[in-house]
């Protein structure tokens, strides 16, 4: 296998994954929006969200880690191949 | 997220011997040498946490008997029932008024997911981004989950398999596995993203120290011993070390503290949530039904 399909393989899923983002906007938009239409729920407005965040960063960390397995299973042993 | 860490993972995975060689010698004892860093860590975190338990409980039996738990409490009892109160508040908030008994669960959660995240800044080997540990507390919850829906849901577990008709069965299979791949790759993503954005940034920031010493003419002595090459097997000096350690610094806060503490309360509540789910809010139906029931004779 080639070393350089494998980089380019990795770079692809992990530049796809940072789609996520528009999610982690939408959530924390709207979670803006809640808090100045109520700002008496502030405090666990900003909990939620930041715990709705993380949710969101999964799917980026899935494709970061299927890059990390791309780079590390088959781009090294091509490399030292 | 110890840089030195993923260097001599490196090195061993290049060198790894095949599965059957590592079942042949996996009940050999090589000495302290052959056990992964990551396993002391996570014993020195449980140490830490059985001796503030024990010196908790001692102080509260104390307490218990000179009758001065009525006052008002002092230091490290102060913080403890700060701690208790949250994860009940925790478990009542998101699991249900009768559910208070299940802080428990997350009192050692919370601490040892906290405490693993965090103890990477004291020089430790980072021990979140070692598989083992995440997987191994996504099957602890995996497992409360499995045990809780046969026990509450009896055979309709099984019948949730083959829901909305008996085709599902295969995606339905998929699916069960999904909390604990899930749980699993969140954690372990987070801490292995800390670890190699650090890397990068102490790499990068190395190279550039030692050109602008080699810019204005001092080379140094090249250093090969694994502690001082830290990334990539690379050959250091000592005029690398003089840029990365502020940048490195703030980003092993934020990984650690920042993003481990957020990715603690994220497993606590999901497992939170998944657990209540297979467990109906039994006491409060039973009082409306009692509650249905009386209205109907009346």
């Amino acid at each position: 296998m080639d070393a350089g399909l494998c980089a380019l393989g990795a770079g692809i899923a992990v530049g796809l994954g940072s789609l996520c983002s528009i999610g982690e906007g939408l959530v924390c938009s709207h979670a803006i929006d809640g808090m100045a239409r109520n700002p008496e729920m502030v405090g666990q407005l900003r909990s939620n969200m930041i715990v709705a965040v993380a949710l969101c960063e999964s799917t980026a960390i899935y494709s970061l880690v299927v890059a990390i397995l791309i780079i590390f299973l088959m781009g090294m042993p091509a490399l030292a191949a | 997220m110890s840089v030195l860490n993923v260097y001599e993972r490196t090195l061993t995975s290049a060198s790894a011997s095949s599965f059957e060689e590592k079942m042949a010698t996996m009940f050999h004892w090589d000495g302290w040498e052959s056990i992964d860093a990551p396993l002391l860590t996570s014993l020195i975190v449980m140490v830490i946490l059985a001796i503030l338990g024990i010196i908790i409980g001692v102080k509260a039996r104390i307490g218990l008997k000179k009758k001065t738990y009525l006052k008002k409490p002092k230091g490290i009892m102060f913080l403890a029932e700060i701690y208790y109160n949250t994860c009940n508040n925790f478990a009542v908030s998101n699991m249900g008024e009768e559910r208070i008994t299940w802080g428990g669960y997350f009192w050692t959660l919370l601490a040892y997911l906290f405490l693993a995240f965090t103890i990477s800044l004291f020089a430790f080997p980072s021990l979140v981004d070692w598989l083992a540990c995440p997987l191994c507390l996504a099957i602890i919850m995996f497992t409360i989950i499995q045990v809780k829906g046969i026990k509450y849901s009896k055979f309709g577990y099984f019948k949730r398999f083959t829901e909305p008709i008996f085709i599902f069965l295969p995606i339905n299979l998929v699916t069960f596995w999904a909390p604990l791949i899930s749980t699993t790759m969140r954690m372990f993503g987070n801490a292995l993203s800390g670890t190699i954005l650090i890397g990068l940034i102490q790499w990068v920031l190395g190279n550039l120290s030692s050109n602008i010493f080699v810019s204005m003419g001092i080379a140094g002595t090249i250093q090969t011993s694994a502690a001082w090459s830290v990334f990539w097997n690379q050959p250091w000096t000592w005029t690398s070390i003089f840029l990365s350690p502020i940048p490195v610094g703030i980003l092993q806060i934020y990984f650690s503290l920042f993003s481990g503490f957020i990715q603690t309360l994220v497993f606590a509540s999901l497992s939170a949530i998944w657990i209540s789910q297979e467990m109906p809010s039994g006491a409060s139906e039973k009082k409306e039904a009692g509650v249905e029931q009386a209205m109907v004779k009346e």
